[in-house]
């Protein structure tokens, strides 16, 4: 199989595409990390909170 | 076939997204898996030439088709001919057909060197009734996308702009049936969900209606011209944009949340009529509407509308933008559940 590529404009907007794809890749996985981080935080914030909020009561 | 391999595509990419949750954070399995599978399919819709086949060419040479075209033929070196009267390689095919090729580079006789399937690019010279090649863009080509005068390379914008627009009324949908969730439960969650996905559908309308436009000014001249579809989806943006209009002049959040979900209910009413009625009453530029005679190349039955390389990568690319889908209504369900947790912190100290 050779020249795959079938007409010469396609490469380059193939190749744009995808450095715009790989761009969001990278965005929506760290986006999704720091949404993880987060909400760990809040998790042990809260449960802290609680925890505090019981201990007052006693 | 074809409209078993669409609803496959839909029930999967939604089984995979919905489930366990469509608020968990989901794996990085699930992710890479997406990430991989958009990949291909961004490939798979850039990748492989168009090209008519020998059918084709011979229509548009009796149209006296004259723009350059890609035809795709199977020939051999022993069918490529010099004639030194013409200065001129005659090219034979082992397609029984009545286009003869022609060309003058001697380099390129060189290339016909073995039996194989050639991609040539050729314009048809209507005085010698012969198509001139002036280059060879693919030698036994994997897939080819379909040749279809006045749309040539860009028919691959169509595996984006229509799963696209799609996937917004697959949005619209879930989150009316959120919003009725709510309205049944009053579980905040489901308020939380159904504007959390009305946001990325309103994305993924905006997304369809700017690939629409960029189609349309390639094919009909201008970006806009006001094409009743074009118009349906102009509605549809300024409805659901009013929804979080709606969203954001409510204070309190439980009225948010029930009027909100009303007009979920409301707006969703509209879309049917907008995406799959209007379009097809009135006479428009988009193929199945009130002018064609077909109902567009995706939904007709009719044989030969749609190449089978196309469909395939339809689909895969329905399956690729719907998981996306489900992976930034996911991100978007848990930012704004933790403003809510936020919120909820908030109020405890």
């Amino acid at each position: 199989m050779e020249g795959f590529f079938g007409d010469s404009t396609i490469p380059p907007v193939l190749g744009i595409v995808l450095l715009i794809w790989l761009g969001i890749l990278v965005y929506l996985f760290f986006i999704d990390a720091k949404l993880n981080k987060l909400e760990k935080r809040l998790k042990s914030e809260f449960e802290n909170q609680i925890y505090e909020k019981s201990e007052g009561k006693q | 076939m074809k409209p078993v391999l669409i609803l496959l595509s839909i029930t999967i990419a939604t089984f995979l997204g919905l489930y366990p949750s469509i608020s968990k954070r989901k794996s990085f399995l699930w992710k890479f898996f997406t990430a991989t599978i958009l990949t291909i399919a961004i490939i798979l819709n850039f990748l492989p030439p168009t090209a008519a086949n020998i059918n084709e060419a011979d229509f548009l040479a009796r149209k006296n088709h004259q723009s350059q075209i890609n035809i795709l033929f199977t020939t051999a070196p022993e069918l490529i001919k010099y004639d030194s009267n013409s200065n001129h390689w005659e090219v034979g095919t082992f397609n029984d057909n009545k286009t003869d090729f022609v060309f003058t580079d001697k380099q390129l006789s060189n290339q016909f060197n073995r039996i194989a399937e050639y991609i040539v690019r050729a314009t048809y010279i209507p005085e010698e009734r012969v198509y001139k090649i002036t280059a060879i863009n693919a030698i036994n080509p994997i897939f080819t996308f379909p040749y279809i005068p006045g749309l040539e390379e860009r028919i691959r914008i169509m595996n984006f702009h229509v799963p696209m627009a799609w996937i917004a009324v697959i949005a619209f949908l879930l989150s009316m049936i959120y919003a009725i969730k709510y309205l049944k439960s009053k579980d905040i969650k489901f308020d939380l969900y159904s504007s959390s996905i009305a946001a990325i559908g309103l994305l993924f309308t905006f997304l369809a209606t700017t690939t629409g436009m960029i189609w349309a000014k390639f094919n009909w001249g201008s970006f806009w011209n006001w094409d009743p579809r074009e118009v349906s989806i102009f509605i549809l943006l300024l409805i659901y944009s009013a929804y979080f209009g709606l969203r954001n002049a409510v204070n309190n959040y439980d009225t948010k949340a029930r009027l909100s979900s009303v007009y979920s209910i409301l707006a969703f009413t509209t879309v049917p009529f907008l995406v799959f009625v209007l379009p097809r009453l009135q006479a428009g530029l988009h193929p199945g509407s009130g002018s064609d005679t077909s109902i567009g190349p995706i939904l007709s039955s009719e044989k030969g509308l749609l190449n089978e390389y196309l469909l395939y990568t339809f689909c895969l690319s329905l399956f690729a933008f719907l998981l996306l889908f489900y992976w930034l209504t996911n991100l978007s369900i848990r930012l704004n559940n933790n403003q809510i947790s936020k919120l909820d912190y908030t109020r405890l100290q």
